[in-house]
């Protein structure tokens, strides 16, 4: 079975320094959430430690949330995470992340290891298509849209756990942020992002390639508190 | 109680050609020494781009090299993907009769619509559509199997009037089942009057619930063809072997395993919203396991009650269980990427045969 090659030592440069505090719970109030989901080129192994194992194909999502009326106020975070699995768990493993909000990226950062990346995340719903934007040191990183939007039961959505690699006192570890999502409504389209700048997301040298899906739907997210933190191997079993 | 071996053909890494050479000649042997053992069915499942867990992906072939080597055991093509990217239907028409000839009336047909994004990504199709696809396929196969003439105008493909051939060798065709991975598919299967090939682990109350559910709704189905195949069939692993503590070493290795082969597969419903895929398939919490299972990355999935691995006697005792349940057949999963020795694996299968089988082939007769 293979398992992520990445050397935790080069991917813990850039590692969020994060203070667990037990029972920590954020709630994020109403999130509207927008998913362009990607099967990207490349090694599969090289985007994970080697705790975490790949999926055939690689899929990288880029989601985007803007929170309104709740504990961080109104923020806005996207994130481009890539499949893998922890075990036999399904997870995704956090590569980069910009926020919206000085005091939510504060929050995010240190107590649940978002990348903390200062930027504009920007959302339009329009009644044929949602646009995303994000700008990070005056520059597009990512734009995109999903069109020909269609209904569906918010229980076609299925919500994923995210690996993070953070920087704790102990040293390097894998947290295993739990967000739970209530979803209201959900839409579903072609998602084509137009912009991706795929160094700033940490995926140097790889193609977006095969579009799978875009999704948008209205949330209501509550970061769980952390549960379980990994200690990281050194290479790959 | 029938019996039989369902074959994945998982290759160890590194993905040599040997290795691969290997695996399907092990799974030819294994096939071979089944028949001569007395079980009832080889299955071969089909399965695209998903290296390493399964490399059945033209299992038609494989079963006609089982079909020449074997002389009593059933020759299960299954499940073949309904998806006419995949297998047109007069393909599959052809071909299964084909092999119904070579094999002199021991074909089964297994029908499936595919769980994985690696697979319906890989082909290009729409999640959305397999079940509607799936649901034509189904009843127009049994049509050209049986009628000199026909033509179909349908919704997801149409053909003018022709003649598909050749027929079956069974009369009026080999039995139809139904691929099972999602709670709810045993009543389509029974509906149309098809066997319900359970592909994934499942607790013995979820299993009698099964079991009740197909019973009932298949007493008033409309068959998809000219016969019914009125049977549950549950998939387990097997590893007999006469000392117990052995037993569990190699076969819980395989099935821990297997989970993790499994588990690397990437699911239509990680990637893709649809209302199509309720569950996330074989990946489905084990329903042997508490509901409120603990979400630990580091965690193994439990194991699930009543897996046939021990000596005979814990076998027959689990088996015997599995009967309470309702359950026709079981069909095992006897290796996993040559984890365990093809030797041990041989022995592991003439035990069985040895001492669990009579239990019950007794019975049966018995009964009869």
């Amino acid at each position: 079975m293979l398992r992520g090659t990445a050397s935790p030592a080069e991917l813990g440069r850039t590692a969020p320094g994060v203070t667990i505090e037990p029972g920590k719970t954020i709630a994020l109030g109403n999130v509207k959430w927008v998913q362009f989901t990607y099967e990207v080129s490349g090694d599969k192994q090289a985007l994970l430690p080697p705790n975490l194992a790949p999926t055939t194909p690689s899929i990288v999502t880029l989601q985007i949330w803007r929170a309104s009326g709740g504990e961080l106020g109104d923020f806005g975070l996207a994130q481009a995470r890539v499949s893998c699995r922890a075990g036999v768990r399904i997870r995704t493993f956090l590569l980069q992340s910009v926020i919206d909000g000085a005091a939510a990226a504060t929050t995010l950062e240190n107590n649940f290891g978002y990348f903390g990346t200062p930027g504009r995340v920007v959302l339009h719903e329009r009644s044929d298509k949602t646009t995303v934007e994000v700008i990070s040191n005056d520059r597009c990183v990512a734009a995109g849209e999903i069109s020909s939007l269609r209904f569906l039961e918010p229980s076609a959505l299925q919500h994923i756990e995210n690996m993070h690699l953070v920087d704790t006192k102990e040293g390097l570890r894998l947290m295993q942020v739990e967000p739970s999502i209530v979803t209201n409504s959900l839409l579903r389209g072609p998602g084509k992002l137009t912009i991706f700048e795929n160094s700033f997301w940490r995926l140097p040298g790889r193609e977006l390639r095969k579009s799978v899906i875009g999704a948008t739907a209205n949330t209501e997210i509550v970061l769980s508190p952390v549960r379980y933190v990994q200690e990281i191997s050194e290479k790959a079993s | 109680m029938k019996f039989g071996l369902f074959f994945e053909i998982s290759v160890p890494r590194p993905l040599t050609r040997s290795n691969e050479a290997l695996a399907v000649a092990n799974t030819l042997e294994q096939a071979r020494i089944a028949d001569e053992l007395g079980f009832d069915r080889v299955w071969l499942v089909e399965h695209h781009f998903l290296e390493e867990y399964s490399h059945s992906s033209a299992p038609e072939v494989v079963l006609a090299a089982i079909a020449a080597q074997t002389k009593k055991i059933r020759v299960c093509h299954g499940a073949v993907v309904c998806l006419p990217k995949m297998n047109h239907p007069i393909r599959v028409a052809e071909r299964t009769a084909m092999l119904d000839i070579l094999s002199n009336g021991r074909v089964e047909l297994g029908t499936a619509r595919s769980s994985t994004w690696t697979e319906l990504g890989g082909f290009d199709l729409d999640p959305d559509l397999t079940k509607a696809y799936w649901d034509e396929f189904v009843h127009v196969v049994p049509q050209m199997w049986t009628r000199e003439s026909f033509s179909y105008e349908g919704q997801t493909f149409s053909m003018p009037e022709r003649n598909v051939v050749p027929k079956p060798y069974q009369d009026p065709h080999p039995p139809m089942w139904v691929a099972v991975t999602t709670p709810g598919t045993e009543i389509d299967a029974a509906r149309r009057g098809m066997g319900s090939l359970g592909v994934s682990a499942a607790s013995f109350a979820d299993q009698e619930k099964t079991v009740k559910g197909y019973r009932k709704a298949i007493q008033s189905c409309e068959p998809v063809g000219k016969l019914v195949t009125n049977e549950v069939a549950a998939m387990n692993f097997l590893f007999c072997h006469e000392d117990r503590k052995y037993a569990a070493s190699k076969g819980l290795g395989m099935i821990k395993t297997f989970n993790r082969l499994n588990t690397g597969c990437l699911w239509n419903r990680e990637v893709y919203p649809t209302p199509s895929y309720k569950t996330l398939s074989n990946l489905a919490p084990s329903s042997g396991a508490p509901a409120n299972v603990p979400n630990d990355p580091t965690m193994e999935k439990p194991v699930a009650e009543g897996v046939t691995v021990g000596d005979p006697a814990d076998i027959i005792k689990a088996i015997k269980t599995w009967e309470t349940t309702g359950v026709d057949s079981v069909n095992f999963l006897v290796n996993c990427v040559e984890q365990i020795p093809q030797t041990e694996v041989i022995q592991s299968l003439r035990l069985f045969a040895k001492e669990v089988m009579p239990a019950f082939r007794n019975k049966a007769r018995e009964a009869a």
